[in-house]
């Protein structure tokens, strides 16, 4: 019974959260952010639509993120021009590679926790 | 609700809650761009996914510090700022509670680990520590030493009004006594009688007392100093 119910707050709650039942966390963001830009730089809307791909995040989540790395200095900013306006680029600066590397390789350590547990009887391979 | 209004709520409550000028100007030039990149007239779709203009600037002001309603004590929330649902391509079948991977969020932020080692040597308490906790819990023990003390003062202050009323009364019965002796004898007599009783007992009895007392206050102080310098070097 306690069950069913349950079941049936995680429908609702997926249904409400587009299908995500996992939340993504400041530090998980601030690592997608670095990485997305590192690819290129690139604009506020457009890192959004790009975590859009993966994640449930509004322009209004990107910017704390955005500010929290500038402040960190793991991205820096310049203005370029388009149609006629200022468009402002974000670029990943050294410290902030640097910081993306220690983000990738604590990820895979915390995938791999969170999986022993989580696939324990699906064994380790077929997941990818 | 288009850009204009978005953005003019917008800055209003920023300022409204004191951000300063360039942190205002840096947030309306991102949610403008927003805006421009979104598109001509998508406005209402674009301030709808935002969400309301109050609710973004209470964030901002929040990271910055500033407690929305006024409140100088406010601590920022950082590490839960901007969380969002996600799914994982292996986990995607999955329905547990929303907030599952908050509970192990330390163990990839890479601030966290930055400052970890700032946490590290709370082994042993040193001395600036316990004078802190000991200010800190002021408001516990002020009212028992503050009534210890009082107590003591009080002791000590009828103790020594107790005495000087025996030395004044005797002597200004002795005193009194002696000029009574020629006016109305029995009674001169009387008077210089108990005069010299109180005198002879502020004398035999009560200053010695007194010495006695006094050394058992003062020893007994040097003895709680000593003992609290002790608890500090220890």
């Amino acid at each position: 019974m306690l069950c069913k119910r349950r079941i049936a707050m995680h429908i609702i709650i997926k249904e409400r959260r587009m299908n995500m039942a996992f939340s993504v966390n400041a530090s998980l963001l601030d690592a997608m952010v670095l990485s997305v830009v590192k690819r290129e730089d690139t604009y506020g809307y457009e890192i959004t639509q790009y975590l859009r791909k993966a994640v449930d995040v509004s322009e209004s989540t990107l910017y704390p993120v955005l500010r929290r790395l500038q402040k960190s200095e793991f991205l820096e900013t310049y203005d370029k021009e388009y149609m006629g306006r200022n468009r402002r680029y974000y670029k990943v600066t050294e410290k902030g590679c640097d910081a993306l590397e220690d983000y990738r390789e604590e990820w895979v350590a915390h995938r791999q926790k969170v999986e022993s547990i989580l696939m324990e009887d699906k064994g380790e391979t077929d997941n990818e | 609700m288009n850009r204009l209004e978005f953005l003019t709520r917008l800055r209003n409550t920023l300022e409204h809650g004191g951000l300063p000028q360039n942190d205002i100007d840096d947030a309306l030039t991102y949610y403008e761009e927003v805006f421009l990149d979104a598109g001509f007239g998508k406005d209402e779709e674009t301030s709808q996914s935002l969400g309301s203009p109050e609710e973004i600037a209470k964030g901002i002001l929040a990271d910055s510090g500033i407690h929305p309603d006024g409140d100088a004590e406010f601590l920022p929330e950082k590490p839960e700022q901007g969380a969002q649902g996600f799914e994982n391509s292996s986990t995607a079948n999955n329905s547990y509670g929303n907030d599952t991977y908050d509970g192990a969020q330390g163990s990839y932020s890479y601030d966290a680990n930055k400052q970890g080692s700032t946490y590290s040597n709370s082994g042993g308490m040193s001395t600036a520590a316990k004078v802190i906790i000991i200010i800190l819990t002021f408001p516990l023990w002020i009212g028992i030493a503050a009534a210890l003390f009082g107590l003591t003062v009080a002791l000590i202050a009828t103790a020594f009004a107790l005495i000087a009323a025996f030395a004044a009364s005797g002597i200004a019965l002795i005193v009194y006594g002696m000029a009574m002796l020629i006016k109305v004898p029995p009674v001169g007599l009387c008077m210089l009688g108990t005069g010299f009783i109180l005198t002879g007992i502020f004398g035999l009895i009560l200053r010695p007392a007194f010495k006695g007392l006094s050394k058992y206050v003062f020893g007994g102080a040097k003895k709680l100093v000593s003992w609290i310098r002790d608890h500090f070097n220890r």
